[in-house]
């Protein structure tokens, strides 16, 4: 059975109707990349998934069980978890501050438990443990981010768009991380622009465009693929 | 008689602090076409509006409108050499109404100065009324004539860049700078927004700089367009020949800010798991 399955998902933003029939299936331990141009929908489609935003028609299943109607929290407890795009920590609180907000809701001797996991899994932010989020670099800005994420022991790992304003260098360090964290159990669900280098770690992408499904297929098939020129590039007039 | 190069911009240069935003944009805009500015997020179009319109100034190259540099001059002498530009997001005071937003355009109006207001008030009064009355005709240009008395709050995001392209137009500029005019804009409302600039294109009202992401629309839209990745224009031509171009789809989907790592990577083997 999959672990997650989206189904002809309808959802937008008042009269701004973003997604038209979204279907989006992964497997346990898979890590997927739905890729797009600008305004396809691909981070829409996390949020519905994460409960922040409610699709008008269509349901979100996770291991067999509708989970369509729980709130983002009841979601957190059902063991899937988030990273924003931009944003993604809190500047002014250290490294082990971040974290603890990560796992405020378990107990104290379990959160401290987990901070200190999280710190050996991330020597970096072990060193820089005691610092402000603000002085980390956007590399290790993004490791925190997906380490906090951690911190409720997620099965389901959603990510938008982990290399968004990193410099090319630190891009790959960040999905070097993605695919560890993958290696742990956990699968993942991944959007991003940087479509290559995604593909390139991920198991199998989809392409969205206009909210709609455009491809699917194993990651290395995707970008072979003619119908991707068309999503990003638009469809060439005919009979010229 | 020969196309009149409007405007040429040529290896223009920003960086802020460690980005180089744009590195060496160059492409050449002639009378009476529309020209498109694409590329992916984050590739400099913005950046090079904000060039064009001197919101920013340049670190180097050369911006030459009408055989004039206009290279560091500020918005409003930029507006008054005859550029005027709409924005991403709508800019314009809600709490007025669409007819007084469009009275917020023109510019140098006798009335301004406190003396001239007290002894002219005849040519004041005489500016106003045509600043009304051209007023009402670009409304009407852009079908919103019946939304005058509307609060700009009230309309939706379609309606929005539709005045924007009107107060735009209040100027009389040469060359329009249209930053994503159809971005956020309900399908039926964008063929509207797209045959009204091929409309104002080809009474000869202006020319059109325009950077839009939906390919669909630059296709229909511009005459050509230019390439933009990591601030360098890479391609330039009709819409047709430049998106089939495979180092294009390529800037698209990011492999160019990888080659390195790629060659790199090819030395050792792989470390994935499948």
């Amino acid at each position: 059975m999959a672990l997650l399955e989206v189904e002809d998902c309808h959802a937008g933003y008042g009269e701004a109707q973003i997604l038209h029939g979204v279907e989006l299936r992964v497997e346990r331990q898979e890590i997927v990349t739905i890729i797009g141009p600008n305004g396809a929908g691909k981070s829409t489609l996390l949020k519905v998934v994460m409960g922040f935003l409610a699709p008008t028609r269509g349901r979100v299943v996770l291991d067999g069980r509708d989970i369509t109607g729980l709130r983002t929290d009841q979601r957190v407890a059902e063991r899937i978890a988030y990273v924003p795009q931009l944003d993604n920590v809190f500047p002014n609180l250290t490294v082990v501050e971040n974290l603890r907000m990560g796992g405020y809701a378990l107990p104290r001797p379990e959160v401290k438990r987990r901070i200190e996991a999280q710190l050996e899994h991330f020597p970096r932010l072990a060193e820089r443990r005691g610092q402000r989020a603000k002085t980390l670099s956007g590399g290790e800005r993004q490791m925190l981010a997906m380490a906090r994420a951690l911190m409720t022991d997620p099965e389901l790992l959603l990510l938008d768009e982990p290399s968004a304003a990193l410099a090319p260098a630190l891009v790959q360090q960040v999905f070097d991380t993605i695919a560890d964290i993958n290696r742990q159990g956990r699968t993942i669900v991944i959007v991003e622009q940087d479509v290559q280098i995604a593909l390139e770690s991920s198991d199998r992408g989809y392409v969205l465009a206009d909210g709609r499904n455009v491809l699917d297929d194993r990651a290395d098939r995707i970008l072979e693929d003619e119908t991707v020129r068309e999503a990003y590039l638009g469809a060439a007039v005919q009979g010229s | 008689m020969a196309p009149e190069t409007l405007l040429t911009v040529d290896s223009l240069h920003k960086r802020f602090g460690g980005v180089q935003a744009v590195a060496g944009a160059s492409f050449e805009v002639t009378r009476g076409e529309i020209y498109g500015l694409i590329g992916p997020n984050g590739s400099g179009k913005t950046t090079v509006f904000n060039l064009l319109t001197g919101f920013l100034s340049p670190d180097s190259g050369s911006i030459v409108f009408k055989d004039r540099s206009i290279r560091g001059l500020r918005p409003h002498e930029v507006a008054r050499a005859g550029i005027c530009r709409t924005f991403q997001a709508s800019l314009n005071p809600v709490e007025m109404t669409v007819m007084e937003n469009m009275l917020l355009a023109p510019q140098g109006q006798t009335g301004e100065g406190i003396l001239r207001a007290a002894w002219q008030r005849a040519r004041v009064r005489e500016e106003e009324k045509a600043n009304l009355e051209r007023a009402r005709e670009l409304l009407g240009l852009v079908r919103m004539e019946h939304m005058s008395d509307e609060l700009v709050r009230s309309l939706s995001g379609g309606q929005r860049k539709l005045l924007s392209l009107a107060q735009a137009l209040m100027a009389g500029p040469e060359l329009i700078l249209l930053d994503e005019p159809v971005a956020g804009v309900n399908p039926r409302l964008i063929d509207d927004i797209v045959d009204l600039v091929l409309r104002l294109r080809d009474e000869g009202r202006a020319t059109f700089l325009v950077v839009e992401h939906n390919m669909g629309v630059v296709r229909r839209l511009c005459d050509r367009i230019s390439v933009l990745d990591a601030g360098d224009t890479i391609a330039s031509g009709t819409p047709e020949e430049t998106l089939a171009r495979e180092d294009v789809l390529r800037a698209y989907l990011g492999a160019h800010r990888h080659e390195g790592r790629r060659r790199a990577a090819k030395a050792e083997p792989a470390g994935e798991e499948n």
